[in-house]
């Protein structure tokens, strides 16, 4: 298992990029889709998650939807307009990151 | 596995002897439990041993914790406290500043004002001040009334002191001093009551649109 707190600060990003691809999302299916698609490499704790989800709400950048499903109620996130903005912004940042981070720990690496 | 509505209520049992009845995260946290739980079940774990490996991994999460920023006296579960810190961290930030900014201006610049708008400052800013405190004690009495539980009902409990930052300055009545300037401290009171008025609105609608959501009257 990865350093966590590597993780910690891409979460938002994480959680927007998803909801890009999924149109609409609960809480426990973002935490596995995100185990599955890093092998078990990345766990999203709950107590790290619903911070994450809450905030994006109150920034207007996620709405929610309250849905019956099987025998309980179950409450999905998805993006606003806004936040199908941010999302392109945040993924641009992360790229900027990642080619930064590349150039500091592999100098002589390079992608082109 | 999909669990039964019995077994389902054992759930629901566990989280109402933790007092977590938060209308806005009760929903996800009963569900996500109850996912924690049917992928046990797939696993061909027991109901049982499912249920407690579940609970083992949330009771963490509704342990009763405070906040600097409410102040060590309101206490919640873990979970609802981090919510709340997370709304209102910002709104901390306009508190500050709207207390503090007027008396570090009116302490550093000082504005004499004539005595006839003295008298027209005066009667406005008393009856903006009762207006607000009419506002903010309707406010009160609501969110008290609708015994509903939301993380913005338990901040706004937090807010409910702020109260006299209106009080005072409207039981002194006169906001100058003898020298015709805005009295600083009494500035920062009434700025600082404004803001608590602001942000008791702000949450008490995020309460009221909550209850809207979840369909409670």
């Amino acid at each position: 298992m990865g350093n966590q707190k590597l993780y910690k600060g891409s979460l938002q990003t994480i959680i927007l990029k998803l909801l890009e691809k999924n149109d609409r999302m609960y809480g426990y299916e973002i935490t596995q889709k995100v185990k599955a698609l890093t092998k078990g490499e990345l766990n999203i704790t709950e107590g790290a998650l619903y911070p994450a989800l809450h905030k994006l709400e109150a920034d207007g950048l996620l709405d929610v939807e309250v849905a019956k499903v099987d025998n309980r109620l179950r409450k999905y996130y998805k993006l606003t307009e806004i936040g199908t903005k941010e999302t392109a912004n945040k993924l641009e940042e992360m790229q900027e990151f990642l080619r930064t981070m590349q150039h500091l720990v592999n100098p002589k690496f390079s992608l082109e | 596995m999909e669990i039964t509505t019995k077994q389902i209520q054992q759930v629901e049992t566990y989280l109402d002897k933790k007092s977590f009845d938060f209308i806005d995260l009760k929903v996800e946290v009963l569900d996500h439990m109850i996912s924690d739980i049917e992928s046990f079940l797939d696993n061909n774990y027991s109901f049982e041993n499912a249920f407690k490996i579940t609970v083992l991994k949330w009771d963490q999460h509704f342990k009763d914790t405070s906040s600097f920023y409410f102040g060590l006296q309101y206490h919640e579960s873990k979970i609802v406290v981090k919510k709340a810190v997370k709304m209102f961290r910002p709104f901390f930030l306009l508190y500050l500043s709207a207390c503090f900014l007027p008396i570090l201006f009116l302490k550093n610049f000082s504005i004499i004002f004539s005595k006839s708008t003295i008298y027209l400052v005066n009667g406005f800013l008393n009856l903006i001040t009762a207006v607000f405190l009419i506002y903010l004690i309707f406010i009160i009495i609501t969110v008290i009334k609708s015994k509903v539980k939301t993380t913005y009902r338990f901040i706004l409990r937090t807010q409910y002191l702020g109260i006299i930052f209106l009080i005072i300055p409207l039981l002194m009545g006169n906001h100058f001093n003898e020298k015709g300037n805005l009295e600083p401290v009494l500035t920062g009171f009434l700025f600082g009551g404004f803001a608590v008025t602001y942000i008791c609105h702000y949450f008490f609608k995020k309460h009221q649109a909550e209850i809207t959501k979840y369909k409670i009257s």
